[in-house]
């Protein structure tokens, strides 16, 4: 029971600030840590398993409520994080062509995307540092980095080779 | 609830060669664009909706970006939010946000299970290895091409920001609703001298 309102004190706050589920990768390794629930390097590894899969991003928050609470975590971990979108959504949406304008609005906008995209790079500064620092680990994180930012490769594709790495037993 | 069934907002004619899908067929419509979409299911979104199934016009789609990037929330779910109100209330959005998560949840909580059980697995550590650094790697990734557009057009501010909620969410250890509280004031006001 504890479990389940700590996930939903933790999630749903964070939802609506953070635009995108990877942004909140920091606080989630932190209350997972501080629960006992992951220690950071399954999180980073549920994490990769996740970004890997079909679907939304978001559903990582599936995997990181199955790990503090079963089924009724999983469920109430996913639903922190649409309940409260959806219904802001959902509200706006309706009148999003008088809001769009107003100067309050791309204010916010303006102002709050810079800090979410802070925080997804914060994101990947949490599971770089949760992987064995190791020179070979720093390569694939920079050889990820380079290709997903300078080419149009699928990024299931990069995914793909460093799994291959890794199947060829190269980080030992 | 039910009105909106009956009489859908009358302010969406569907234009020409354009079908709207019935509510089962929202859920349908999103289920697929949630399996068939990795790293970002945006793109299929387009395919989905507006080229195979011709659900609306790719001007429509284009309105429906605006808030859903915009607005907190995964895009593709926001789109559907929003599509579905228009054409069948609150069903609809409902419907293409079930459809839109169900699978893939049910998909994820089926790999966290393996990873449970098998994730000690000496293959499995191999391509875990392999896949946790590049995970990184791209999350690094998409910050910096957010961010390239700034840096092509000078604004400096709020790079300045997207750098101090970097160092305040990796190197300051404050919970990010701390560090959130502490920068969004400064960074909306920035903002707000520049918004006309």
């Amino acid at each position: 029971m504890t479990a389940l309102l700590v996930l939903i004190a933790t999630i749903a706050p964070l939802s609506l600030v953070t635009q995108g589920t990877p942004a909140m990768i920091p606080e989630l390794t932190r209350v997972a840590g501080a629960n006992g629930w992951l220690t950071p390097r399954q999180f980073a590894e549920l994490y990769a398993i996740v970004q890997a899969s079909p679907g939304p991003n978001a559903t990582f928050l599936t995997a990181y409520g199955w790990r503090a609470a079963g089924l009724p975590g999983a469920l109430v971990a996913q639903a922190s994080m649409i309940v409260p979108t959806s219904i802001l959504v959902y509200g706006v949406a309706r009148s999003w062509d008088r809001f769009r304008e107003r100067r309050i609005t791309i204010a916010l906008i303006r102002g709050l995307s810079p800090l979410a995209v802070g925080f997804v790079m914060a994101s990947g500064v949490t599971i770089a540092s949760a992987v064995d620092r190791t020179t070979l680990a720093l390569a694939v994180t920079a050889g990820a980095l380079l290709v997903a930012y300078f080419t149009r490769v699928h990024l299931l594709a990069i995914v793909a080779a460093a799994a291959l790495l890794g199947l060829l037993g190269i980080f030992g | 609830m039910s009105e909106a069934v009956v009489a859908p907002p009358a302010a969406v004619p569907a234009a020409e060669g354009i079908s709207r899908p019935s509510v089962r067929e929202l859920f349908v419509g999103f289920a697929a664009i949630s399996i068939v979409g990795f790293g970002g299911v945006l793109p299929f979104a387009r395919q989905i909706m507006v080229d195979r199934r011709r659900w609306m016009t790719d001007e429509e789609f284009d309105e429906l970006l605006g808030p859903a990037l915009s607005l907190p929330g995964a895009a593709t779910a926001n789109a559907g939010i929003i599509f579905g109100q228009r054409i069948h209330g609150i069903v609809g959005s409902i419907a293409a946000l079930t459809g839109h998560f169900l699978p893939p949840m049910a998909i994820v909580i089926a790999l966290t299970v393996i990873y449970g059980h098998f994730g000690t697995v000496p293959v499995v550590r191999g391509v875990l290895a392999g896949i946790t650094p590049a995970a990184a790697g791209l999350l690094f990734a998409t910050g910096l091409r957010l961010t390239t557009p700034y840096l092509r057009r000078k604004e400096l501010v709020p790079v300045g920001f997207t750098a101090l909620a970097l160092f305040a969410g990796s190197l300051v250890h404050v919970p990010l609703l701390v560090a959130f509280a502490a920068l969004a004031p400064f960074s909306v006001a920035a903002a707000w001298r520049t918004a006309r």
